[in-house]
């Protein structure tokens, strides 16, 4: 899509024009709806959050001053309207109980390459909601220490020590689920 | 522990690759939900001031459309000497018809009719010499020709009036003769004055100068007879700002030109009702209360930052308090998208000087004194969880008292009889500092164009 493009989409969202809204949708819909699943429990919980996202993005579209940062500035808010669900629902769970010491790491990189995107986010849903926040904020989406401990209202030691514990939920997950499919 | 950090990197770069592509197919039924919403959904509230480019057409064609006046006004339609100039001028000289001109070759003449009958003749020698009025000449032109009447190089003065004079009458005037009276529509032509082949001399030129700028006296005095007049004005105003770093405030975090690059050109008004005196024929001063907003939108696209280890921090400017989320000090170019706009209202006390150097052009000039009644601030806040809130509140120290300067040139036109109308293409400077205790010192300058009704009581 170019740039020009875009922009008259952008331009059309502004001045509340149906296609342009329609253009936007369908050329977002697909990415943010994989990034809401990753940040929720459920589809049914991603399809809340992807829906109450897109409805606050045509509502705020023109405070959007840069083109080139509207995915960004997209993103920014699914990821607003998942923390809001995850706080609402007061799912601030950073357990522990799942943690084993000592784990094959480095068998589970393989077993990572192999599994579809689907499976790995299957298994990132499974995660505490907590941990499932951070590891979507630090890992994929890149966030800093100190910025995830502001928006999760924790220590940044807390995110530190949440995240060393979610890796290795995820790869105790990740030969789990491979022993399953290989049974 | 380094190989397992490195582990971890690997882990990590693996996941996040999976997500490079990530894509969901989403229901149908969702965007048919999502529709529904915002279709009945809330309008964005609209931004208090109009868009940019209307404002900038609209000017534009104000400016034009003045133009136009006073082309229309100025050139088209000069005034008529009035009968008495008419009965005064000396000598009597015939009226030649404009082919009867034409057939001259020692002179250039060219012929005009205007809508009232009116012909505007003008003749010209090849030999130079010097300067007269002419009936026929524009009385801008004339009162400059008369002016110069004494200076015997024409090179020397006001080209630019001689050319333009020139420009309209197809000719170059060198030597000019009082050549004709015109007669009113409905009346018999009547012959006046008779063309003379020797140019007149300098002095049957100021006998003549003055004999016409008699009548127009009575005239004036006539309207200093109602002196006092009063005003309801209303002037739509562009905004800019001359910013300077303050002192007291600079510590290397912003920089004037990321002030003045992103800060918008806004639209600022200001309306009221004044009271003009004039005590001279050509001079007046006009005060009275009015009501001035100054607003200014502003919003952050990237700053220079010091590297102190801050990592986060606020814009503090008359266009409100903003505060900025920075990641990465490196990264705030492509991070921050925050805006704020900012209304400030004052009372104003205009104390205006107007010249009026012909009788439907002046020039004004003077100060303002506004007192500062009210603001009301909005920006953005780009939160950690990446929404945009709108906050509102107050800018703590905005002076009490400013100064600004107002200077420009109008065109005033009687209406119905005593109401005139005038338009006034002017400029404001403020001459302090709107808050003291902003980061940079803030001097916004407006253009824009008074327009006004004047009642002569």
């Amino acid at each position: 899509m170019k740039a020009g493009n875009i922009q008259k989409i952008v331009k059309g969202c502004v001045q509340h024009k149906g296609w342009a809204q329609k253009e936007l949708y369908d050329l977002y819909a697909p990415k943010m709806l994989g990034l809401c699943l990753r940040y929720t429990k459920n589809k049914s919980d991603a399809e809340d959050v992807f829906q109450e996202g897109f409805i606050k993005i045509f509502e705020k579209i023109h405070q959007l001053k840069k083109m080139e940062t509207l995915e960004w500035w997209m993103k920014k808010i699914f990821i607003n309207e998942a923390l809001q669900l995850f706080k609402q629902r007061k799912n601030t769970n950073f357990a522990h109980d799942y943690i084993s010491t000592h784990l094959p790491t480095h068998e589970t990189d393989g077993i990572l390459q192999r599994l579809g995107v689907e499976e790995i986010t299957r298994l990132i849903q499974e995660l505490p909601s907590g941990m499932q926040m951070i590891v979507n904020l630090y890992i994929i989406e890149g966030y800093p220490h100190r910025e995830i401990a502001e928006l999760l209202g924790i220590s940044e030691g807390t995110t530190k020590s949440q995240l060393h514990d979610a890796r290795k939920i995820l790869q105790k997950k990740l030969i789990q689920n491979y022993q399953i499919l290989s049974e | 522990m380094m190989g397992k950090t490195k582990h971890n990197e690997e882990f990590d770069k693996l996941l996040r690759s999976k997500y490079q592509l990530e894509e969901v197919k989403p229901a149908a039924h969702l965007w048919k939900n999502i529709q529904k919403q915002i279709q009945g959904g809330p309008v964005p509230v609209k931004s208090w001031y109009l868009s940019k480019v209307v404002l900038i057409g609209s000017s534009a064609a104000a400016v034009l459309g003045l133009i136009l006046v006073l082309f229309y006004f100025v050139y088209l339609k000069p005034q008529r000497l009035s009968s008495t100039v008419v009965a005064n001028s000396k000598p009597a000289v015939s009226s030649p018809h404009a082919s009867e001109l034409k057939q001259n070759k020692t002179s250039l003449t060219v012929s005009r009719q205007n809508t009232h009958s009116k012909a505007y003749t003008s003749s010209t020698t090849k030999k130079g010499g010097t300067i007269a009025l002419k009936k026929g000449s524009h009385p801008i032109f004339a009162k400059t020709l008369l002016f110069i009447t004494p200076m015997k190089e024409m090179k020397l003065v006001f080209p630019l009036a001689m050319a333009a004079n020139a420009t309209w009458y197809k000719t170059v005037p060198t030597v000019i003769k009082p050549v004709s009276v015109i007669p009113l529509a409905g009346q018999k032509h009547v012959k006046k004055a008779t063309r003379q082949k020797q140019p007149k001399t300098k002095k049957y030129y100021a006998a003549k100068s003055k004999q016409q700028k008699a009548p127009k006296k009575q005239k004036l005095r006539k309207s200093v007879l109602h002196p006092w007049s009063i005003e309801a004005f209303i002037m739509p105003e562009f905004s800019s700002r001359f910013v300077t770093p303050n002192p007291n405030y600079t510590k290397g975090i912003f920089t004037p030109s990321y002030f003045n690059s992103r800060e918008h050109y806004t639209f600022n008004y200001s309306y009221g009702l004044l009271v003009d005196y004039r005590f001279l024929h050509s001079l007046s001063v006009e005060t009275g209360l009015s009501y001035y907003v100054y607003g200014v939108d502003f919003s952050t696209q990237g700053s220079y930052l010091e590297k102190t280890g801050n990592h986060s921090g606020f814009v503090y400017t008359s266009s409100g308090k903003s505060d900025l989320n920075i990641d990465k000090v490196d990264s705030l170019d492509s991070q921050s998208m925050l805006s704020s706009s900012s209304r400030f209202d004052y009372l104003s006390v205009p104390i205006i000087l107007k010249y009026y150097p012909l009788k439907s052009l002046y020039i004004n000039a003077g100060p303002t004194i506004d007192y500062f009644i009210g603001q009301s601030n909005s920006w953005d806040k780009h939160d950690h969880e990446g929404d945009f809130n709108v906050e509102s509140g107050n800018i703590e120290g905005i002076n009490r008292f400013n100064i600004s300067f107002i200077f420009g040139v109008g065109y005033e036109k009687k209406i119905w009889k005593k109401l005139s109308f005038s338009i006034n293409p002017a400029v404001r400077i403020h001459l302090r500092n709107l808050n003291p205790n902003s980061t940079v010192k803030v001097y916004p300058f407006n253009a824009g164009f008074r327009v006004y009704l004047r009642y002569e009581l």
